[in-house]
C-alpha cells in the first residue's frame, strides 16, 4: 500500500544564507550582517574562510567562501562561532520519524535508510553547520553503533544523535548525565538491566560501561598533565588511571536503571514497554546501596540513592585532572590537526576548566577555544609539512558533495533524498552511528609505520584508509560523477554544476581558482594548477563543457591533496 | 630492576629504534640478501585469526566428568552450557579428564578428534612467569592496562612488548623475509588490518573478501581511463607532505598491487569450495585460500594473512551470542580447512585463533566481563593434533589459577605461542629474538604444537 499522499506532501526550499553572516532567521536572500560588507576580499581571505569551513563545517557550499571572507574581514572567528551557535537545531529523529511513517513501502525491513537521510540532510543542508559537525564529532566520543542490537532501533538511535546536538554548546557533565541515563547507550554498553551482586550465583555488576564510560568517554587509562601529556611514576612509567577495583565500584554505582516505567516486577523482561525516547530510571531493588570509594577522592556513602550516587560517579570523573585535557584532544584532532603541540592542547584543556566565568565543562567555550587558537588559525603553525590531518572518508564525502549541491534545493518531507547514499559505508568503510565496535572507527593514537611515525605523528583516520578503502574512496567519486545512480542523484539534487560552468565560461584559470579554495583551502601548488590545465587542454575541444568539469572535479576529487586538510 | 620496568625498558629502546627509522631500514634491507623468503625452497602460509571483543574460550572446552561438570556449572550458572549442548573430544592422547566442546563447534570437533586441530590452553599476556601469590604481592608483574580490550589487542598483536608499540609480531616476520623484488608485500590483511601485520617497514596489503577491486574510471587496463589516469599519477606525485605522501603511496599499492593479484588470479585452478552464506569471517578465509591457491604465481614462498570476526564482547546476551559466533566461527575454520585440504596443502598451512582475553567466570547474571588468559585453536596438517597443549585450569572460583572473579591467570605466553608457530614457518632461534624480544624470560621448548 503506497502510503504518499499529495496533500501531505510538504515542501519547503531551503535558502542558503551565508553560514556566518545573519544571526536571526531570514527567508530572502538578504545579506544582512553584523557589519559593514567588505568587497575587497583577498585571496588570504579566502584562504582563511575556507580552512574554517573546512575545519568546522561539513564543507563550503556555494558562495559560502565569498561571504565567510567578507564576514571574516569584519569580524573575527569568535563572532563567526557565536552566529553559528544561535542557528535552530536542526534535528534528526522527527525527519527519520516522519520518513519512515510515510515510506513504508520503500522502508522494507528496515528504517536505516531514513535516518541516514536525516542525516545526510542535517549535514549537508542544516544551516546549523557547527553544531552538526560537533556532534558528529561527539558522537565519535560517545560511541554507540547500529552494528549491535541497536541495529533494529534505527529511529530511535537518531534520537540519540539528538542529544548529542542538543549538549555539543552545553556542559559536558550534563552530556555526561544524559548520555548515561540514555536507553540507547544503556543497551549498548549494556548498563540497562545492570544488577547489584547476588554472591550465591557468583553474579556480580557488569563492568562494560563503567570502564569504557572511564576509558574511553572522560578520563583515559593514564593520568595526564593538563597538556596532554603523561604524568610519570618515579620511575618514569605512566600512571594508570584506576584499576580493577575502581572499576568494580563504578560498576555497583551502575545497578538498578533500566526503561522507564520498568519496575521490580517486569525487570527480567528486558523489552516489556520498551522506551528507547525517554532516560532510563532505577529500579531501587536492583541496585547496590553499598559503600563505594572512587576516583579523585569522591565516595558514596553506604544506603546512598542510585540517582544520588549516580551524580556523585559522574561528578568524580568530571572533576578528574585528566578530564579537560581528554576532551580537548578529542575536539582538536577531530577538527583541526592530530597532531596538536602540547600548549595547544594545554589552552583547550583551561577552557574547559574555565570558561572564564568560573564554569567548568562549557562546550562552546573548548570548541571555540579550539577553533580560535594561533594553533588553528595562523600560517605559523598550519603551514608546517606535519600539521593538519587526514580527513575522515565520510567528511570527504560531504565537503564533496556541498561543493556541488546548489544554493536552492527542495526539500520534501515524504521521500527520500539521499537514497542513493543509504550505503555510504561501503565507500568510506564510515557512516554515522555506524563504528565496528565503542572503539569508534579508528583509535586516536594509531601509527603508520614509515616516515609518519619517524615523524612522532600520530595519524588515526589512516586506520581505515588502508589499500582496499583508498579504491573505495575513490570510486565513490566515480559512482557520483559518472553513474546512472549517481545521475539520479544529481538530478534530484539539482547538481548540475552551473557555478562551475559559469567559471569555466570565463576560462579554465577561473574554474582552477574557484575549485583552490572550494576544495584545497587555498593550498593548490603550480604545478598541481598546470595538470588540470594540461588535461583540460586535451579534452576541451573532444567533450561537453559538462563533460570538462567532471574531469577535473574527478581528478581533485581523488588527489591526494584533497585527502588531508591543512 | 624489576621485571614491570624491565618490560616497559625493552619497548623505550624499541620506541628509540623507530627514531632512526631511516636507519633500521637500511639495516634491515641489508638483512633481506640472506633473510628473505626466497631462501626457502617450499611454500608455507600461517593464518592469524583475530576474535575481537574476548572470546569466553573457557566455554569453549568445557570439563564433563560428573564432578568437574557440577563445579563448571556451580561457578558459572547461567552462562554454563547445558550438558545436551555440548559434544565430546576424543581426548585419548592427552592425560585429561572427559571434555567437551558446544555442540556448535561439531565440525571442529570432528577435526579435533581426526586429529588436525588442537587447543592451546591458557595463553596470555605475561611479563614473566608468575604465580598469583607473586603477581598479588608484586603487582609490577602484572601486564600493562590488562582488561583493556584495545591496550590488550595491542600486546597480543606485538607479543608483549608494548601497548603503544605500532609492529605486530606478524609484521616483524614479513620485515625479515619480504622481497624487495616485488611490490606485493607477504603480509595481507582481508577486510581490515590490525597492528599485528605492521611491519616496521612492510606495511599490510588490505584486500576486500571479494578480492582486489579497480578503480573506477582510473584503471590501467582500460585505455579510455588513460588521459586520466595520467594526470591523476602526476598529482600523486606532487604530493608534498608527510599525510599525503601516505595516501599517495597508498593509491600507488593498491593499484600495482591490484595487477599483480588479478593476474595471479586469473591462473587460478577452479576448486569445489563451498563457504558457509552470511560467514563473513568464511568469506574473508575463502580470500585467503585463494591467495594461497595461487602462491607460485605470486613468486610467495611465505605468506602471512590477518583476519577478523568482531562481537565477542559478551557483556549480555552470552547464551544465545556466544553459541551464535561460536557456529560462525567453526562452520568458516572447517570450510576453510577443506578448501586447503583439497589443494593438498593442508601440511603448509596453519591457522591461528587470537583474542584479546578470555572471560570471567563469575558473570552478571546474562554475560560475563573481561578476564586474562584464554585458550585458542591451532588448525592444519602439520599440528600435533587433538590435543589440549598447556596447563588446563580447572573451572572454579578462588583456585591458584583465579586472579579473582575467575579471572584466569595464563601459564603459557603469547611469545611462547609466537615463537612456536615461527619456529615452524621457518624462522632462525636469532630471527626469533628479535621477533619476540622477551623470548628468553620463558621456556621455549615447552610448547610440542607442530609434529615436525
Amino acid at each position: 500500500m503506497i502510503q504518499i499522499s499529495l496533500l501531505s506532501r510538504v515542501v519547503y526550499v531551503t535558502c542558503i544564507l551565508m553560514l556566518g553572516g545573519c544571526g536571526g532567521a531570514s527567508d530572502t536572500q538578504s545579506s544582512a550582517s553584523v557589519s559593514t560588507p567588505n568587497t575587497q576580499i583577498t585571496d588570504p581571505q579566502r584562504k582563511e574562510a575556507a580552512r574554517l569551513l573546512t575545519q568546522a563545517s561539513f564543507g563550503p557550499r556555494a558562495n559560502e567562501i565569498e561571504q565567510v571572507a567578507e564576514f571574516l574581514a569584519n569580524n573575527n572567528v569568535t563572532a563567526w562561532i557565536d552566529a553559528q551557535v544561535n542557528k535552530p537545531i536542526t534535528l534528526h529523529y522527527p525527519v527519520a520519524e516522519q520518513l519512515s511513517s510515510d515510506n513504508e513501502v520503500l522502508s522494507g525491513a528496515s528504517d536505516r535508510p531514513m535516518r541516514m537521510d536525516a542525516w545526510w540532510r542535517a549535514s549537508l543542508l542544516g544551516e546549523d553547520q557547527l553544531r552538526q559537525r560537533i556532534a558528529f564529532a561527539l558522537s565519535q566520543l560517545f560511541v554507540i553503533s547500529e552494528n549491535s542490537q541497536l541495529g533494529n532501533f534505527q529511529i530511535e538511535i537518531a534520537n540519540y544523535y539528538d542529544l548529542l546536538l542538543g549538549h555539543a554548546f552545553g556542559n559536558y557533565r550534563e552530556l555526561m548525565e544524559d548520555v548515561t541515563k540514555s536507553p540507547v547507550m544503556g543497551l549498548y554498553l549494556s548498563m540497562m538491566g545492570n544488577e547489584k551482586p547476588q554472591p550465591d550465583l557468583n553474579i556480580r555488576p557488569d563492568e562494560n560501561f563503567a570502564r569504557e564510560l572511564m576509558q574511553l568517554f572522560t578520563i583515559g587509562l593514564n593520568e595526564m598533565n593538563i597538556d596532554g601529556s603523561l604524568k610519570l611514576d618515579l620511575q618514569g612509567q605512566a600512571i594508570p588511571t584506576y584499576n580493577q577495583e575502581t572499576i568494580e565500584a563504578y560498576a555497583h554505582v551502575f545497578t538498578g536503571w533500566h526503561f522507564a516505567g520498568k519496575t521490580e516486577l517486569n525487570w527480567n523482561l528486558f523489552f516489556a514497554n520498551y522506551d528507547f525516547l525517554t532516560p532510563m530510571e532505577l529500579v531501587d531493588s536492583f541496585h547496590d546501596q553499598d559503600s563505594k570509594i572512587l576516583l579523585n577522592g569522591y565516595m558514596v556513602p553506604s544506603g546512598t540513592q542510585g540517582e544520588t550516587a549516580l551524580d556523585i560517579a559522574l561528578d568524580s570523573l568530571f572533576m578528574h585532572p585528566n578530564m579537560p585535557p581528554f576532551v580537548a584532544k578529542h575536539m582538536i584532532q577531530h577538527l583541526v590537526t592530530s597532531n596538536p603541540s602540547s600548549e595547544y592542547v594545554a589552552r583547550v584543556a583551561s577552557a574547559f576548566e574555565d570558561n572564564g566565568e568560573g564554569v567548568r565543562g562549557n562546550m562552546l567555550a573548548v570548541v571555540t577555544a579550539v577553533m580560535i587558537d594561533s594553533e588553528a588559525r595562523e600560517p605559523e603553525y598550519y603551514s608546517q609539512a606535519h600539521y593538519g590531518k587526514v580527513k575522515q572518508p565520510l567528511i570527504r564525502t560531504t565537503q564533496i558533495l556541498r561543493a556541488l549541491i546548489p544554493e536552492q534545493v527542495v526539500v520534501t518531507e515524504d521521500e527520500l533524498l539521499f537514497r542513493e547514499l543509504v550505503s555510504i559505508q561501503d565507500f568510506t568503510a564510515q557512516s554515522p552511528l555506524g563504528a565496528p565496535s565503542v572503539f569508534n572507527f579508528f583509535l586516536p593514537d594509531h601509527q603508520v609505520n614509515g616516515e609518519l611515525l619517524s615523524l612522532g605523528m600520530v595519524t588515526p583516520e589512516f586506520q581505515i584508509i588502508t589499500t582496499n578503502n583508498v579504491v573505495r574512496n575513490s570510486n565513490f567519486v566515480a559512482y557520483f560523477l559518472y553513474s546512472t545512480q549517481g545521475k539520479h542523484f544529481r538530478e534530484r539534487l539539482n547538481i548540475d554544476f552551473t557555478a562551475y560552468e559559469l567559471k569555466l565560461d570565463d576560462n579554465i584559470e577561473a574554474l582552477i581558482a574557484h575549485i583552490n579554495f572550494m576544495l584545497l583551502q587555498g593550498n593548490m601548488s603550480d604545478d598541481y594548477a598546470q595538470v588540470l590545465r594540461d588535461y583540460d587542454n586535451q579534452i576541451a575541444g573532444v567533450v561537453t563543457e559538462n563533460e570538462r568539469i567532471r574531469e577535473t572535479l574527478m581528478l581533485v576529487f581523488t588527489s591526494p591533496q584533497f585527502a588531508v586538510q591543512q | 630492576m624489576n621485571s614491570r620496568r624491565k618490560f616497559l625498558k625493552r619497548a623505550f629502546a624499541s620506541t628509540a629504534a623507530m627514531g632512526c627509522y631511516g636507519a633500521l631500514g637500511l639495516q634491515l634491507s641489508a638483512m633481506k640478501a640472506f633473510a628473505s623468503q626466497s631462501r626457502f625452497d617450499n611454500h608455507k602460509a600461517l593464518v592469524c585469526v583475530f576474535l575481537y571483543g574476548g572470546n569466553d574460550s573457557f566455554n569453549m572446552l568445557i570439563p564433563t566428568a560428573t564432578n568437574e561438570y557440577a563445579a563448571y556449572q556451580q561457578t558459572r550458572q547461567q552462562i554454563a552450557y547445558p550438558l545436551d549442548a555440548l559434544t565430546a573430544l576424543n581426548l585419548t592422547n592427552n592425560d585429561l579428564s572427559s571434555h567437551a566442546m558446544p555442540s556448535v563447534m561439531s565440525p571442529l570437533v570432528d577435526l579435533f578428534n581426526t586429529g588436525q586441530l588442537s587447543i592451546v590452553s591458557n595463553v596470555g599476556p605475561l611479563v614473566e612467569p608468575a604465580t598469583k601469590e607473586q603477581l598479588k604481592a608484586n603487582p609490577n608483574k602484572l601486564p600493562p592496562l590488562l582488561f583493556s580490550h584495545n591496550s590488550q589487542q595491542a600486546l597480543w598483536q606485538t607479543a608483549g612488548v608494548d601497548t603503544q608499540l605500532s609492529q605486530g609480531w606478524l609484521g616483524s616476520i614479513a620485515d625479515l623475509l619480504q622481497d624487495t623484488n616485488t611490490s606485493l608485500p607477504m603480509n595481507i590483511s582481508i577486510g581490515s588490518s590490525d597492528i599485528l601485520s605492521a611491519g616496521a617497514t612492510n606495511l599490510p596489503l588490505v584486500l576486500n573478501a571479494t578480492g582486489p577491486e579497480d578503480f573506477s574510471l582510473l584503471n590501467p587496463t582500460t585505455s579510455s581511463d588513460q588521459g586520466r589516469l595520467q594526470a591523476h599519477s602526476t598529482l600523486l606525485g606532487l604530493a608534498n607532505t608527510p599525510l599525503s605522501r601516505e595516501y599517495a603511496s597508498r593509491i600507488v599499492s593498491a593499484r600495482d598491487n591490484t595487477e599483480i593479484i588479478k593476474a595471479a588470479l586469473a591462473t587460478m585452478p577452479s576448486r569445489n569450495a563451498v563457504y558457509p552464506e552470511g560467514n563473513s569471517l568464511g568469506a574473508q578465509l575463502h580470500m585467503v585460500a585463494n591467495m594461497i591457491s595461487v602462491q607460485s604465481s605470486l613468486s610467495q614462498s611465505r605468506q602471512v594473512f590477518f583476519v577478523g570476526l568482531g562481537g565477542w564482547d559478551t557483556h549480555d546476551n552470552q547464551p544465545e551470542q556466544h553459541p551464535a559466533l561460536l557456529a560462525t566461527l567453526s562452520e568458516a575454520l572447517a570450510a576453510f580447512n577443506t578448501d586447503i585440504q583439497a589443494m593438498n596443502k593442508s601440511s603448509d598451512v596453519t591457522t591461528l585463533t587470537l583474542s584479546e582475553f578470555g572471560r570471567t567466570l563469575t558473570s552478571n547474571r546474562d554475560g560475563t566481563d573481561h578476564g586474562w588468559a584464554g585458550h585458542q585453536l591451532i588448525m592444519g596438517g602439520a599440528v600435533t593434533g587433538a590435543r589440549v597443549i598447556g596447563h588446563l585450569p580447572s573451572q572454579q572460583l578462588g583456585t591458584d589459577d583465579d586472579l579473582g572473579d575467575g579471572r584466569i591467570i595464563p601459564t603459557t605466553s603469547i611469545e611462547q605461542l609466537g615463537a612456536s608457530l615461527a619456529t615452524w614457518f621457518g624462522m632462525s632461534e636469532n630471527e626469533i629474538s628479535q621477533i619476540f624480544p622477551n623470548i628468553d624470560r620463558f621456556d621455549k621448548s615447552q610448547l610440542k604444537l607442530f609434529t615436525t
